[in-house]
């Protein structure tokens, strides 16, 4: 540690360089720039080093399965794996599957199990586990419970195939059973049947996947370490979360860091080697710090939603009077400040997933109008009491977004008060309509409509909705095989959203992470994954 | 001396005894049911009353006072909601950081104050006092979050000499360990300076006015001895006194430090806890740090007593 | 001359900026919390003096509104804390039974690092204005209760006052009016110090995010926003923490100077230095 003292010096001269430079050329288009492209690095990819990530938001649980939250996400899916997983282009590859047959009448599917595959625990991946995973996901998973409706039964033929029967014809399967939240990650049957709908324990955290959880020290880290028995799959080109993994790690720490600005300073004196969640204001001192290389990556978008189980927002009047009161454009400039890290675009999902954007049905989403507004409220059953604006600390987008909505809110005649919690009180204060009337959070990059965590009915997290009109929707979607069908539902679905307001969609969010230039060959997509990534000491 | 001692340590009771009662009522001031807070607000009505009974909630006030005091006196200071660790153990896993950098902004605060106080009374009759006095109040006016933030930009971004951020141990290497501390430590030590050397200064100018002062003088003997030997060795006697109060601003202090630098201390602890509203964990850090404050202000009045025999017939 | 002129211009400066921040709406250009997301994180200029900050706002209108509810805290922790603490310090000082009780609990009180007592409290009653103000007037009147019983006992056995007691004056009347106008010195003084060290508590509580919401503009709250900024624009952090410093660098002056001019024996310097120790030592305690 010593020579790093001289360094010091040196980089003390530099600096003041560096501030001189910094005044000429501080405006630089973030687009021009190509950071999320793997970057090719000449030397051979070494084994070996800590990875140490400054992280936001500590998850209240690493189980995939029960939660969609995106913390248990990041960190879940170094741990487990799925039978299908999606590949670079959100295009679903079978990962612990090894191939699969759909029978003529599209109602059986048949898959062959990957033979040798290793849990954690020493014991192989058999067509057992496959049953009771799968059989948890239908009950503890929100996508698992939409795909249920449609299973009919689920069975082995021998230890390496199994095979799922259904009641109808239902082509949202493969993609359900590939979601990267709430997933359908394939655990030892016994932790999958201890654990039924309840969230795994921490020594439950048994997977398939090339880290293996270590240890969790509560509100400090949560530790990874390499799974020496991993098995690979052969193919390189897939990317996402499919294809070959190497674990180059011994370990990776996730450390639970919540102030942007002590994480910039930790990366440059090197405690931390990659940290997450930078306000986008930040990007021009980023990209001109040296050792220091700027991450971006679509990560779906912010939204507003309403409580619909109690007054106010039960009434949809309420919720237009909402929708008409908030000037989107002003948020998101306001909040995100570069104007590279958002879209102002109303629709369900990002224009880059193209076979899952419709534009159609729209119409309500820039709705700004005081006046409408005013006379909205007037009309509903709002009787003048505060209304709560809940959200967690650990993000300084949606407390922005908070803050600049209350401000609105009350021009058109709404009370407002705002509560914010840190990020694992604030989940388990959103579970109860007493604690929230409006909810600002973001939502990661979704891959079909029965993952859309704000929309599933009277749950918690889509405000208590509940409507015919959408879950007919889902069915429809089921069914729809064409890729004119599925636009056709999609634009339907966007229409519905834009009509009943479950929610209300702020903008398509840019996430922007920062990593340490030793970090080489690493692939951002749409979220952390640290295997084929490593570390040059 | 021993019976001042007897007599100061038996006035401590009463002294902790109000403490933990405050520190009991922090908790049961909040609203809504601790178990509730434990089990989450969406368990069932039987799992939250089963807990009530295992934790004591159902009886009376009084009762769970005493029994948390029991525990209390035996090192058990409950268990933490967020991770269920035993709290003591939580606290001493982060008592290493904050007693290094108490050390070290201590020290900091004494080599500094102590030499200024004496320059400012050598040259007392100079426009420098006035200035001096100026100083010093600007030193307590200045936040020191505020100050903080303006060392980081400084010395982190402007002109990175420092590190802004994370704590090594002093078993990885001592110079490592001082070289982390010393921006977080001087920021600490920066709001204690003035005020302890105005004290310092007030201490010595008093003894200057001493008869045994004016003696040494009118032998002749020079006005830098005579600072260094009379006037400066009696105000050390009251600056005990100081350095009591200034631990007590240091440890205020420490919460926002370490949450600013990323020092994992009990003043992030307490920090982290209250976002967590893990209140087993903030009664127990709150309880500690008041403790840790009364014992150094007895030793601090045992040292005086010593060094000053009078106090005892106080 | 030197001293009578500083106190001179501590008050100025006080009452500048409370005139400023009440009557603000009658002069600043811009509405300051009207958000305008072309103005974002502008550097200082002629229109914006103190520039903008991340919502565009002007930050030297927003310092000026910001004083508001700063000032307000301040103001009422101070006048709250100094009623409490002159009752329970008249009372401790006046009667012997009584004294041991109050000063058991004011010592068991003082035990606490003042700024710690209050994050607990507001940690326990939840962050709004109402609970900033309860926390730090439970955390800063113990000191006062200390220094008006010890002033107390000083005066406590003056000629006139021990005849008040033999000719059966009623104890109201011997406290209020004749011991009451003896200790105001220092009650006053003590009172300007509380309001000084309420502001710095303030700013930090809500610096650390535990005290008002960050959608009211206090010093505090504006410093908390700006610290992820500071980088890009240190203006942000700088123009609100130096209006903290003015402010509670006037208050400090303010009250050493008073203390001064209360003193009678402040020739004296060793009575006015022991004094000074003294409340030195309640002031941290």
């Amino acid at each position: 540690m010593n020579f790093k003292k001289h360094n010091k010096i040196s980089l003390a001269i530099f600096g003041i360089f560096l501030m001189i430079g910094l005044i000429g050329c501080s405006s630089e288009d973030v687009s021009k720039k190509d950071n999320t492209a793997n970057e090719q690095s000449p030397g051979e990819s070494t084994k070996g080093g800590t990875l140490h990530i400054a992280y936001a938001s500590e998850p209240d649980t690493i189980d995939w399965m029960y939660t969609s939250a995106t913390p248990t996400r990041d960190i879940g899916w170094h741990i487990f794996e799925s039978l299908f997983a999606l590949d670079n282009d959100y295009k679903t590859r079978p990962m612990l599957a090894d191939s699969y047959e759909i029978s003529d009448d599209r109602t059986v599917y048949t898959i062959n199990l990957r033979e040798g595959v290793k849990f954690h625990d020493g014991s192989e991946m058999l067509s057992d586990d496959v049953l009771a995973s799968i059989e948890r996901w239908r009950k503890a998973s929100s996508v698992g419970t939409i795909a249920n409706r449609y299973i009919d039964s689920v069975t082995a033929n021998d230890d390496y195939t199994v095979e799922i029967k259904l009641k109808e014809v239902y082509e949202a399967l493969l993609s359900d059973m590939s979601a990267p939240k709430s997933a359908l990650m394939i655990i030892p049957s016994e932790i999958a049947e201890d654990a039924g709908e309840q969230p795994l324990k921490p020594e439950q955290l048994i997977g398939t996947g090339p880290y293996k959880f270590e240890k969790w020290d509560r509100g400090k880290e949560i530790n990874l370490t390499r799974f020496e028995e991993y098995s690979a799959r052969e193919e390189t080109d897939w990317g996402g979360l499919s294809g070959k993994k190497v674990a180059y790690l011994d370990e990776i720490k996730f450390q639970i860091v919540k102030d942007p600005q002590v994480m910039i300073n930790g990366l440059k004196t090197g405690i931390y080697d990659y940290a997450q969640a930078i306000p986008p204001d930040l990007y021009d001192v980023i990209e001109s710090t040296p050792n220091i290389d700027p991450i971006t990556y679509i990560n779906g978008y912010s939204t507003i939603t309403p409580d619909k189980s109690k007054a106010p927002f039960d009434d949809l009047k309420a919720r237009q009077a909402l929708n008409h009161a908030l000037d989107k454009e002003a948020i998101a400039e306001a909040t995100y400040g570069n104007k590279e890290f958002y879209k102002l675009d109303g629709a369900l999902f990002d224009p880059d997933q193209k076979e899952l954007y419709s534009e159609d049905g729209l119409d309500q989403y820039l709705a700004y109008d005081k006046e409408e507004a005013k006379r909205l409220l007037s009309e509903s059953d709002y009787d003048g009491k505060p209304i709560k604006i809940m959200y967690s600390n650990n993000n300084e987008n949606y407390k922005k977004i908070s803050q600049i909505a209350k401000q609105q809110l009350e021009e058109v005649g709404f009370a407002v008060e705002l509560v914010s919690y840190e990020w694992a009180t604030y989940l388990e204060k959103w579970n109860d309509p007493a604690n929230w009337d409006l909810v600002v959070i973001g939502w990661s990059t979704r891959f079909s409509p029965s993952e859309l965590g704000m929309l599933v009915q009277d749950t918690a997290s889509s405000g208590w909705y509940n409507s015919e009109r959408w879950g007919d929707l889902l069915d429809d979607w089921g069914i729809a095989e064409t890729g004119e069908q599925k636009q056709e539902v999609l634009a339907e679905m966007n229409q519905t959203v834009n009509d009943e307001l479950p929610f209300i969609k702020v903008a398509n969010e840019t996430s922007f992470d920062i990593k340490s230039d030793k970090i080489k060959d690493y692939d951002s997509w749409v979220g952390q994954r640290f295997w084929n990534t490593w570390m040059d000491e | 001396m021993l019976q001042y001692t007897i007599r100061r340590l038996l006035s401590l009771i009463p002294v902790m005894l109000i403490v933990s009662i405050i520190v009991f009522l922090i908790v049961h001031l909040t609203p809504g049911n601790p178990a509730y807070l434990i089990l989450g607000e969406d368990s069932s009505q039987e799992s939250i009353e089963q807990l009530e009974v295992q934790l004591g909630l159902d009886k009376p006030m009084v009762v769970q006072f005493f029994s948390w005091i029991g525990n209390v006196l035996t090192g058990d200071l409950g268990q933490s909601v967020y991770s269920s660790e035993p709290v003591t153990q939580i606290i001493i896993d982060h008592l290493g950081p904050t007693f290094s950098l108490m050390v070290i902004s201590l020290v900091l605060t004494l080599l500094v104050a102590i030499p200024t106080a004496i320059f400012v009374v050598w040259k007392r009759n100079t426009a420098l006092d006035p200035i001096f006095i100026s100083i010093s109040l600007l030193g307590v006016s200045i936040p020191e979050f505020w100050f903080a933030m303006l060392m980081v930009l400084c010395f982190g971004v402007a002109i990175p000499i420092f590190p802004v951020a994370g704590y090594i141990p002093v078993a990885e290497g001592a110079i490592n360990w001082f070289y982390h501390l010393f921006l977080p430590a001087f920021v600490l030590a920066a709001v204690e300076i003035g005020l302890v050397a105005r004290m310092l200064r007030d201490g010595m100018l008093e003894s200057v006015n001493q008869d045994y002062t004016r003696t040494a003088k009118a032998k002749g003997v020079k006005e830098s001895i005579v600072l260094m030997k009379h006037v400066f060795f009696n105000a050390l006697i009251p600056t005990t006194t100081v350095i009591g109060t200034t631990i007590a601003g240091l440890l205020g202090g420490t919460v926002i430090i370490e949450t600013m630098f990323t020092i994992p201390g009990i003043g992030q602890l307490l920090i982290d806890s209250i976002y967590r509203r893990d209140y087993p964990v903030i009664q127990g850090v709150i309880l500690f740090i008041a403790a840790i404050y009364v014992l150094v202000n007895l030793l601090v009045d045992l040292l005086y007593a010593v060094l000053d025999p009078r106090i005892r017939y106080d | 001359m030197f001293k009578n002129k500083r106190n001179l211009l501590a008050a100025g400066v006080l009452l500048l900026i409370i005139v400023a921040t009440i009557t603000a709406s009658l002069w600043l250009k811009f509405p300051p919390t009207h958000i305008d997301p072309e103005a974002r994180l502008l550097s200082p200029s002629g229109k914006n003096w103190f520039g903008t900050d991340h919502f565009g706002r002007d930050i030297f209108g927003l310092t000026i509104v910001a004083a508001r509810v700063t000032l307000f805290v301040g103001v009422v922790v101070a006048l709250l804390s100094t009623v409490l603490g002159t009752i329970t310090g008249l009372i401790a000082g006046y009667y012997k039974k009584a004294e041991f009780i109050i000063m058991r609990i004011i010592d068991g009180m003082l035990a606490f690092p003042a700024l710690l007592l209050a994050l607990a409290l507001v940690a326990a009653l939840g962050g709004n204005v109402t609970n900033i103000i309860i926390a730090l007037t439970f955390a800063f009147w113990p000191v006062m209760t200390r220094i008006v019983r010890s002033a107390v006992l000083q005066v406590n056995n003056i000629q006139y006052i021990e005849a008040a007691k033999t000719t059966g004056t009623g104890d109201l009347v011997i406290l209020f009016r004749y011991i009451l106008p003896n200790v105001l010195s220092p009650i006053i003084v003590q009172g300007t110090f509380i309001f000084a060290k309420a502001i710095l508590a303030e700013a930090a509580l809500s610096f650390l995010g535990v005290g008002i919401d960050p959608s009211t503009p206090t010093w505090g709250t504006m410093l908390q926003e700006s610290q992820v900024y500071i980088t890009i624009a240190p203006w942000f952090s700088i123009f609100p923490g130096v209006a903290i410093v003015i402010t509670v660098l006037a208050l400090n002056m303010l009250g050493d100077g008073l203390r001064d001019a209360f003193d009678p024996h402040k020739k004296n310097q060793k009575k006015s230095t022991k004094k000074l120790f003294r409340n030195r030592k309640q002031k941290y305690a």
